[in-house]
């Protein structure tokens, strides 16, 4: 187990994974099981690549058990707390603002948001992690940041 | 552009160093916990399934007859409401005739049995009969009631019999009245043992080093879905006619199996393995209750 693997990454996969759920607890739990499944294959090469695309399908399946459970006990799913996460530096009233927003926005922009603008990929490496084509990767980003502009008011361009 | 610069203020975050050790402390526990080999006990299981189903699916090659009635003594009834033909009291709504002197009565009886030309178009057939004899005969019989006598008809051979006055499910209930007392405490002792266990069990459901929170009930969506699955197709089964208590054991093995693959592959927890055996148990003494009761 190569502990240099889980510093060097650590901070992008919570991120991630943090920014995409919006609860802590499970934040832990997926990302300590990112990091198993990780280390259970052993990639050697693109090794964030893959953690990130782990981290994805963990948080898939984790919003469709929450679906499908919620579904038979008759409930829908409940409203994302906007809550900061307790760890950006800088928490001021834009940012709970911008947060906010991110949360309320459709699942498939919130990722491509979350991978291009906070953990700062190019459109390839996004359509990697994603396993998806590049204009739908542009397509997804675009409409994402526009619906963001409509949920903060659109007076302002973002 | 205006919007990367706001939302690169999201991306300077700081981790919590202590949850970081953790973190990495409980993965490489959980890389240095010994492999499950499920090859063993799926295999084991998997042969226990097939038996079971091979057993309760399997037809007795007896002969069925009515021949030789008078030089045959009786060894064994059973039955059951409606049509079918009940073979074992491990079936769904078989009875058996416990007694001696049950048998001896239900013996006398047969031999008042009168035969008839009389067709009662579309019978509404209120107990079947399956008759063993000493000589490994059989004598299958459906019991419908007429307006003045009732009638018997005989499967195998179509004959027909009349018994007037008297029903051999009227014999039988006057020598063996229905008693579900015994079976019934036995029912709710092992649910309340059932619903003790699964406190336990779901004690473990608290992160022992924050009480306050509860783990997920299932690792894995899957096994969610493995369970829903299990209860819908155990509803279709209260409707299967004569339903084996073997296929049944077998099938809820099955979905044990499932549940406890998923958890050797996802979650590890042990205390997790043993609350779908629990619940798997719940659902046979239900079952049981509902259908054998």
């Amino acid at each position: 187990m190569r502990r240099e693997v889980f510093d060097m990454h650590y901070d992008a996969v919570y991120k991630y994974i943090r920014y995409l759920t919006n609860d802590t607890e499970s934040t832990h739990d997926l990302l300590q099981e990112t990091f198993y499944r990780f280390y259970q294959k052993n990639y050697t090469e693109h090794e964030r690549t893959y953690l990130l695309k782990i981290a994805r399908n963990l948080v898939y399946d984790h919003f469709r058990r929450k679906k499908i459970i919620g579904f038979f006990q008759l409930k829908t799913e409940p409203v994302a707390v906007a809550d900061l996460p307790e760890v950006v530096v800088e928490r001021n009233a834009e940012n709970e603002k911008l947060y906010d927003a991110l949360q309320q926005i459709k699942w498939n922009y919130r990722e491509v948001i979350v991978l291009r603008y906070i953990e700062e990929y190019s459109v390839k490496e996004t359509a990697m992690i994603l396993n998806c084509s590049e204009v739908k990767v542009k397509n997804n980003t675009a409409r994402g940041l526009k619906a963001l502009r409509e949920l903060l008011g659109g007076e302002e361009d973002v | 552009m205006f919007e990367e610069e706001k939302l690169s203020q999201l991306k300077k975050i700081q981790v919590d160093s202590e949850k970081k050790e953790e973190d990495f402390n409980k993965i490489q526990q959980r890389l240095n916990s010994k492999p499950f080999h499920w090859q063993i006990p799926a295999v084991m299981i998997a042969i226990a399934c097939i038996t079971l189903f091979l057993v309760g699916t399997f037809p007795q090659n007896q002969q069925t007859t009515s021949e030789n009635l008078d030089s045959s003594a009786l060894q064994a009834v059973y039955y059951m409401d409606w049509e079918g033909d009940p073979k074992s009291t491990l079936q769904a709504g078989v009875k058996k005739v416990k007694s001696e002197e049950t048998l001896i009565a239900v013996e006398t009886l047969l031999e008042q049995l009168q035969k008839t030309d009389i067709i009662i178009e579309k019978p509404s057939i209120d107990k079947s009969y399956r008759l063993e004899f000493e000589d490994s005969t059989v004598m299958r019989l459906q019991e419908y009631h007429g307006s003045e006598a009732t009638y018997y008809r005989e499967i195998g051979t179509g004959q027909r019999y009349l018994l007037e006055d008297q029903t051999l499910r009227g014999m039988i209930e006057l020598h063996e009245p229905a008693d579900g007392k015994i079976s019934s405490i036995i029912n709710v002792v092992v649910f309340i043992l059932l619903i003790l266990a699964m406190n336990r069990v779901s004690k473990k459901l608290r992160d022992p080093e924050d009480p306050k929170r509860h783990l997920p009930t299932h690792s894995t969506y899957w096994q969610s879905v493995v369970e829903i699955f299990t209860f819908l197709i155990l509803v279709l089964f209260v409707s299967v006619p004569q339903l084996h208590l073997f296929q049944l054991i077998a099938f809820l093995l099955l979905s044990a199996l499932i549940n406890i693959l998923l958890e050797a592959k996802y979650g590890k927890n042990k205390w997790r393995m043993v609350q779908f055996i629990i619940s798997k148990l719940f659902f046979l003494i239900i079952m049981y209750g509902l259908l054998w009761g």
